[in-house]
């Protein structure tokens, strides 16, 4: 720690000592550095963002401080002195609460159990004191001043509220030190508000938050200093007030970025290859609108406004209750992800990992699923040519990757996304669905994703570029619909505001308030 | 949605009416006091197994060696009453057969994570092996004049036995799996393994626990079976395997972990039983019965897969 560094922490905090201090912090994994000398302090009362490229080293850093990992060297320090941590119960134990990405909660109990499991309240026959329970429940949503009921089984909720549960179970054990990864991936709106507001009371009252976040724009709201990490190093930590955005990015990224968004190739008055009237299902109503070869069309919303049961719908795997579907002015008929790869309709899923990958198999394997078919004769697979076409799309979307034999779970965020639009491409499709293509990967790749699309459409492909993160459809498309509480409120052609957009993606009881005034959690839209 | 999702969750009871009423009305010998008296003292073993069984998939396992659990159970039992142990030390000692198994099920799965599948399965066979070499290979009567068979048979205040029994493992089991802590960590452990761990729930200790429960369960309706049969049989129990699970599922039990009660169960067991009733009064081909059985099972499961997709949270 140099002298600089420690006048410029106190300045901030004038009284504080670190909370959380951890020192040369080396790991690798099977030889691979995963951290190499990491140093990283935390004061009561901050929020100190943690920022990087997927595979820079967060979340194994993160993991060490919570006690999942140990490091091959380097200490942890609490309070100014040293502490070694064997399991993430332990760490709990210390005031150490790490919320993580995936929801670690149980679907079929109430949110009450789910908040003290596996430290129930007793009575004095052992038996679990349900009173309490959900005395504890009631109080932690009240502080996050979240309205749910807490006998409400964790499965009847909408991802974001299960978001803000999840946030709920780790602060019902009043940690001193707060991780959160990325907790806004999956909240817009009124639960934004409530996180943020959350965010600021725990601040008040001295807990010290560690925040992951690709949103830039809440790293520069919430953050009192930020972290980036590189390549397993820190490359720097500066209060956040004193930097730019442009200079977070080149931090994390190592290189000068251009420009954030490829330009978009003009279209022309071309022939209408995919056309959609008055759609609906179980979620969406009344959705229409016409794309066309070289066209990317944008498709936004609020998280839970049906953008992702467009996808579904149009590949086939969620029922259409009316509406109609035209492909090159055809009616389609039956729809199926099967017949829709036969129509040139490919899909790059949402959920990469679940849906998109199969994350155990190679990058060779994962890119040649869907033409497997195709590259076979008499029953035996050409494994030559099927290779070269792996090789094709390993080269020209720059998956970076030792072999093509590694194993998609190897693989950052990014290239594993490379991998399902390698895939993808491999069918020649004419129309791509590109359901939330840059979700939870970082600055670099996202760019990468941004030039893969401008490339499609210059190959006069159509792209439905469906995405709740505005500024990506803002800049990406040729034109923009807005969906809230599944209808589409909105077509609309550029120069698109963004305030324009969030008036029309706001539900319509909300639509008079401001987005952040909404501090009660949004409830599901009603079908 | 919502009256569909109350069709489905109310289905079995329609089911259970109609096995009951349709048969009730048609056939007088269906509802005569002989035959509810014969049904109530047939259901006992399969009740206190389907509760057994419950436990295990409540951790999204399953439990294959019950069946040979209650044949070497019946066995055990039965050699221990002829080698002249008092009724109580060879109960206890079955029981202990049962419970010793269910500890070696859970450790398999615990210790040396081998899928619940494969170490139930062998321990199937090792325990219908046990079974035979103790008999070597027949069956074992009781002593004349043992109490035993009054379980089976015997009545207190107008309700058999065996029924009692069965009752007080529902309230006692219901009322661990509901206030107990370690009864709600079965369901944490079924609905999200790693989520559970990361609370700080001991997973090791729930799965032993729900396989040790799945065992000494079996041993129960091994000293059952012993007591209806008269005898130990190295054989017996072949069908309770499928039986066991089949009850459960009816029942609303998830094969999928982390939902699911012991009166489900125990409901699929009496409509389980009450088509076999139903299917022998008409002297159905006893294989037929064993089809319809599966059939049964696949729709059972059927409707496990439609509603636990639909409950999924992402």
């Amino acid at each position: 720690m140099s002298g600089a560094d420690e006048s410029m922490r106190s300045e901030a905090h004038p009284h504080a000592a670190p909370l959380l201090q951890v020192e040369n912090i080396e790991k690798r994994f099977w030889g691979i550095t995963a951290l190499a000398g990491v140093s990283f302090d935390l004061r009561a009362g901050e929020v100190h963002c943690l920022c990087g490229e997927n595979g820079a080293g967060k979340s194994t850093l993160i993991k060490i401080m919570a006690g999942s990992v140990s490091p091959d060297a380097g200490a942890i320090m609490l309070d100014g002195s040293t502490i070694k941590l064997s399991s993430p119960h332990e760490g709990l134990q210390r005031g150490i609460g790490v919320v993580y990405q995936e929801l670690e909660l149980i679907p079929n109990l109430s949110i009450m159990e789910n908040l003290s499991l596996g430290r129930e309240p007793r009575t004095a026959l052992g038996t679990i004191d349900w009173r309490e329970v959900r005395r504890r429940g009631e109080a932690v949503l009240d502080q996050m001043r979240v309205s749910l009921s807490v006998d409400r089984p964790v499965s009847s909720l909408t991802i974001a509220q299960a978001q803000l549960v999840a946030i709920a179970k780790i602060l019902a054990l009043k940690p001193r030190i707060l991780v959160l990864d990325e907790p806004t991936a999956a909240l817009s709106g009124g639960e934004l508000a409530t996180l943020f507001t959350l965010i600021d009371n725990l601040k008040a009252s001295d807990v010290g938050i560690i925040y992951i976040s690709h949103r830039l724009d809440e790293i520069f709201r919430l953050g009192d200093r930020v972290t980036v990490l590189r390549d397993g190093k820190a490359v720097t930590t500066k209060h956040v007030s004193e930097i730019s955005e442009d200079q977070l990015i080149q931090w994390m990224v190592g290189r000068k970025t251009e420009q954030r968004f490829p330009d978009l190739p003009p279209v022309d008055n071309s022939e209408v290859i995919l056309s959609v009237r008055g759609l609906a299902t179980a979620t969406l109503r009344d959705v229409s609108f016409d794309l066309r070869k070289g066209e990317i069309l944008g498709c936004t919303g609020l998280a839970g406004c049906g953008h992702d049961a467009l996808a579904r719908a149009l590949i086939g795997l969620e029922p259409v209750l009316s509406g109609e579907i035209f492909v090159e002015g055809r009616k389609v008929e039956r729809r199926s992800p099967r017949a829709s790869q036969a129509l040139g309709l490919g899909l790059v899923p949402e959920d990469r990992k679940g849906q998109g990958l199969v994350i155990g198999a190679s990058i060779a394997d994962n890119a040649s699923y869907s033409v497997l078919a195709r590259y076979t004769r008499f029953g035996v697979v050409n494994a030559r040519s099927l290779m070269d076409l792996v090789r094709r799309y390993h080269k020209s979307l720059q998956i970076r990757s030792a072999t093509l034999d590694q194993p998609a779970s190897t693989l950052s965020g990014g290239n594993q996304q490379k991998v399902v639009l390698a895939r993808v491409m491999s069918t020649d499709p004419d129309i791509l669905v590109l359901d939330e293509p840059t979700r939870g990967i970082d600055v670099g790749a996202k760019a990468e994703i941004y030039q893969l699309i401008v490339d499609l459409v210059r190959e006069r492909r159509a792209v439905l570029l469906i995405s709740s993160e505005m500024a990506e459809v803002m800049a990406l498309s040729h034109r923009l619909i807005v969906l809230s509480e599944g209808r589409q409120t909105a077509t609309l052609a550029p120069p698109y505001s963004d305030t324009e957009i969030l008036a029309k993606a706001l539900p319509a009881s909300e639509g008079a308030m401001t987005a952040a005034a909404g501090a009660s959690v949004g409830s599901a839209p009603s079908p | 949605m919502a009256s569909t999702d109350w069709i489905v969750g109310q289905a079995r009871w329609i089911a259970l009416a109609i096995a009951v009423i349709v048969p009730g009305i048609l056939n007088p010998n269906f509802r005569s006091y002989d035959n509810l008296q014969g049904f109530l003292q047939s259901i006992g073993i399969l009740l206190i197994l389907a509760m057994g069984q419950s436990f295990v998939l409540l951790i999204a396992g399953i439990d294959l060696s019950v069946g040979a659990v209650v044949a070497m159970g019946s066995v055990i039992l039965a050699a221990l009453l002829q080698a002249g142990w008092p009724l109580w030390a060879a109960v206890a000692a079955t029981l202990a057969s049962g419970l010793g198994v269910g500890i070696l099920n859970g450790a398999g799965v615990m210790i040396l994570k081998i899928p619940s599948f494969i170490v139930t399965f062998a321990f199937m066979g090792i325990c219908f092996a046990t079974g035979l070499m103790i008999s070597g290979g027949n069956r074992i009567g009781l002593p004349s004049g043992s109490l035993l068979p009054q379980l089976a048979s015997g009545q207190l205040w107008g309700a058999p036995l065996q029924i009692i029994l069965a009752l007080a493992l529902l309230i006692a089991g219901t009322f661990g799996l509901r206030h107990l802590p370690i009864g709600r960590h079965l369901y944490a452990v079924g609905g999200n393994q790693e989520a559970a761990r990361l609370s700080g729930v001991s997973v090791g200790r729930a799965t032993l626990v729900a396989f040790a429960l799945s065992g000494f369960f079996a041993a129960i309706a091994a000293v059952v079976y012993a007591a209806r049969i008269v005898s130990g049989n190295p054989i017996g129990g072949g069908n309770l395997n499928l039986q066991s699970i089949a009850a459960a599922v009816i029942g609303g039990v998830s094969l999928f972990g982390g939902r699911g009660t012991l009166l489900g169960a125990c409901f699929g067991a009496i409509l389980y039983s009450l088509i076999e009733n139903v299917l022998n009064i008409y002297n159905v081909n006893p294989n037929i019965t064993e089809i319809v059985a599966g059939v049964i099972v696949l729709l059972a499961g059927l409707i496990n897969v439609l509603t636990d997709s639909k409950r999924s949270i992402a």
